[in-house]
């Protein structure tokens, strides 16, 4: 079966998307001005590196992009001839093998550069302070790992994990300092109130995308959040995401959906088919939409507004991701899936097993009793290793969304 | 290869490993609590301070039967083994399960272990990740201190500093008559094998502290006066995640090789340091539980390869094996790294990809003798 390259059916998004190749542009001028390169994790703040107008590349989203664009099987298998196993994290690996690769696409030429600094940490996964981590040695680049606490106390953070997590995000601001880069106070203030500005405009949209019908493809949704990583020009991105929350908004007050007669509303949880994203808008044929995923939670942008305070911009950033449901125990997941399956309507849920993936298959089993439990949905968990295109089967991902779906149908009376 | 005549001390600790259960079984017929645990990075000497008995949880290499219904395949298995025993009753003698923040297996089983063992509770110490670094210093002693408010409740006894500091000196015993041992090693030939070592290893992790130690010097004076056959096959060092059973230390040994040292947590890991006694014992715990960024889980990486080189010259070592237990992420990363750099010095290297139930043997032995022949070439 050919897998075809995702098209975005938002026109807002579809600008998004070209800012993103601007933003490429830009990390590649900033390179040529002598900056250095920095290689970090997508949950390291971004914050800290708007304020120090960091040249940044995102290893997480380059091994996404080389998935989008059907090159995961090639990359993987560089990284597996320079010794990397083919049980760690596919998304990862894409990245090491370009990282390794002596010719690269030309795809991916504008989006890498290689790095001068590496700042990994272990949020959300082991993967992305192992990786980046070995990207730092590959280069003799300088790398730096800042330590989040997982998030054991629940609602209530001791004061001691914000100080600690305080004094690492300083150490991140040393790291940078250290190598050229240097922060102004009053700019991280600016930067903080963005995101917060930022958040609670993507709140708002979240209300729109919650509407019966749904309003905004799965991939678009992705896309979108990715947006504020890549390009720094503040006032275009609010102005984005305004036009995308008008949008939305225009959309469901005229009752469009991106399906007619929506019969069924899915959420997507584990790692999406980013081999095949098109697989997230497969169900549509049953008149039934992917409402909601979690790729979101990677991106660092759905923080909690309420949380983030300008005048104490790295306490508040610390608490913020700290209550992010991105941070990895299994409450702060659980809640964000409670949470979602009652705002979104929710009638089945969808737990992919990405082989590779050390974090989110060990959770899928418990996620699905408590849900179940606690609201009656139904979750189908299936293998579907959809970052690495040599084992991603497309017709088995689809018997199994047809499969769920029938019964989902059944079960509704539809 | 001759093998030497075993010491009826080393029967004595195997036996213990025999039926590990019976250990705690033991303990509790005193009327005593039981907190199993796992990793390295939970503080023993609190829980004996609470009167209680720290109860390392192994592996068993039976397959996994219960555990894949609620872990993935793809999960850890080390990690799959234990909760399985855990849901086939075979730990239902635990009272309480403490864990520690290493990797994305070890929080996946305190989620689940909260979720499904409801008669045992656990908890997740929330180490920082980031050790050899002092800005973790009041974090860390406070998750300390909280850990151990936690052990008093569970036992109901106030733990006192006197408490801790005695612990600690018993456990700074076992720790130091260990690394005596392991020193024997270094001889050529070593006057203990591997396959003794790590099991004298396991078992006195597991035993209460205080019955380990006399034998261990016991087994110490045996073993000064053991007569031990030639054996001019090559230094070994193994390094690893965990490993809990002695198979495939014994198919090196039987393939000619000679394992001089291992980096494993059931083994050196556990009891290469010892705790400063000398100030305040959180403190000092603090400090001796900083100190062991030794594993793949945690940062910096460099304190474990700096360690393994220094062992490497140590133990006059000619050749490193590195049992990746599958789908141990931390490790897997690392093996490539760790290879360069002992390329770099000439210091030949094989990773081994192992199952926790040890399937695939023979191909494991077809691998380990084709590595020594090349040593030996």
């Amino acid at each position: 079966m050919e897998i075809e390259i995702p098209q975005v059916e938002n026109p807002v998004v579809e600008e998004m998307q070209l800012e993103i190749a601007n933003g490429f542009v830009r990390m590649q001028e900033q390179r040529a001005e002598g900056k250095p390169v920095v290689w970090r994790s997508l949950l390291v703040p971004a914050e800290i590196f708007r304020a120090m107008d960091v040249a940044t590349v995102y290893p997480d989203l380059l091994g996404g992009n080389i998935g989008v664009f059907g090159q995961s099987g090639k990359y993987c298998q560089i990284a597996e001839e320079n010794g990397l196993s083919r049980d760690i994290c596919a998304v990862h690996r894409c990245t090491l093998g370009l990282a390794f690769a002596e010719g690269k696409d030309e795809l991916f030429e504008l989006a890498f550069a290689p790095p001068d600094l590496v700042v990994g940490c272990n949020f959300p996964c082991v993967s992305y302070s192992k990786s980046t981590q070995h990207v730092a040695k590959m280069y003799n680049a300088p790398y730096h790992f800042l330590d989040v606490p997982i998030n054991t106390w629940g609602d209530q953070i001791p004061d001691h994990a914000i100080k600690y997590y305080v004094s690492q995000l300083k150490g991140v601001i040393e790291f940078l300092e250290m190598h050229g880069y240097k922060l102004d106070m009053d700019r991280l203030k600016e930067e903080v109130a963005f995101t917060k500005t930022l958040n609670a405009l993507i709140d708002e949209i979240d209300t729109y995308k919650r509407a019966t019908p749904s309003p905004m493809k799965p991939y678009d949704s992705s896309i979108a959040l990715t947006v504020p990583l890549q390009i720094t020009d503040k006032t275009r991105i609010l102005d984005l995401f305004t036009r995308l929350r008008d949008d939305l908004k225009d959309r469901v007050e005229k009752g469009v959906g991106i399906v007619e007669n929506e019969k069924l509303r899915l959420m997507w949880i584990g790692n999406p088919p980013i081999v095949d994203f098109n697989l997230l808008s497969y169900p549509e044929k049953h008149g039934v939409v992917v409402a909601k995923g979690l790729l979101e939670l990677l991106t660092g942008f759905s923080l909690d507004p309420d949380l983030i305070d300008p005048d104490n911009p790295l306490e508040s950033i610390a608490r913020a991701h700290l209550l992010s449901p991105a941070n990895p125990t299994h409450h702060g997941m659980l809640n964000y899936i409670l949470n979602t399956v009652d705002d979104y309507k929710i009638d089945g849920i969808v737990a992919v097993v990405k082989r590779s993936c050390g974090q989110l298959p060990a959770s899928l089993r418990l996620s699905k009793d408590e849900v179940f439990d606690k609201t009656g949905v139904p979750t189908a968990i299936f293998n579907c290793e959809g970052s690495d295109d040599r084992e991603y089967d497309p017709v088995d991902a689809r018997a199994n969304l047809d499969t769920f779906i029938e019964t989902l149908l059944v079960r509704k009376g539809a | 290869m001759e093998r030497m005549a075993t010491l009826k001390t080393i029967d004595a600790f195997r036996d213990v490993l025999k039926d590990p259960a019976k250990v705690a079984m033991d303990w509790k017929s005193q009327g005593k609590k039981v907190v199993g645990y796992r990793c390295l990075f939970v503080p023993e000497e609190i829980i004996w301070a609470a009167g209680m008995l720290p109860y390392p949880l192994y592996g068993t290499p039976e397959p996994i039967r219960l555990a894949d219904s609620y872990f993935q395949s793809c999960s850890c298995e080390f990690v799959r083994n234990l909760f399985d025993q855990a849901l086939d009753g075979k730990l239902d003698f635990l009272d309480y399960l403490a864990l520690s923040n290493t990797c994305d297996a070890s929080r996946r089983v305190f989620d689940h272990w909260n979720q499904y063992i409801t008669a045992c509770p656990a908890y997740l110490i929330n180490n920082p990740q980031k050790l050899l670094d002092k800005t973790n210093r009041e974090y860390y002693i406070a998750e300390l201190t909280a850990f151990k408010q936690q052990m008093e409740e569970l036992s109901g006894k106030m733990i006192t500093d006197t408490g801790i500091r005695d612990a600690i000196e018993l456990y700074n015993e076992t720790r130091s008559l260990l690394k005596e041992l392991c020193e024997l090693r270094k001889q050529n030939p070593p006057l203990i094998t591997s396959e003794e070592a790590l099991d004298v290893s396991m078992a006195a992790i597991l035993m209460p502290k205080d019955q380990a130690n006399p034998l261990l010097q016991q087994l110490l004076s045996e073993v000064k006066e053991r007569e031990v056959p030639e054996n001019d096959g090559p230094r070994i060092l193994v390094t690893g995640s965990t490993l809990d059973n002695p198979v495939l230390i014994r198919m090196i040994e039987e393939e000619g090789g000679q394992v001089v040292i291992d980096d494993l947590c059931t083994t050196s890991r556990y009891f290469w340091d010892q705790v400063d006694n000398a100030g305040e014992p959180m403190e000092s715990l603090y400090r001796f539980l900083n100190r062991r960024a030794l594993c793949a889980c945690l940062h910096p990486m460099e304190a474990r390869f700096d360690h393994l080189f220094k062992l490497i010259d140590e133990y006059d070592i000619e050749a490193v094996i590195d049992f990746n237990l599958k789908y141990c992420n931390p490790f897997m990363y690392e093996a490539p790294l760790l290879r360069k750099e002992l390329e770099a010095q000439d210091i030949p290297f094989n990773v081994l990809e192992i199952g926790h139930d040890m399937s695939g043997h023979g191909q494991l032995r077809t691998r380990i003798q084709a590595f020594i022949e090349m040593i030996e070439f």
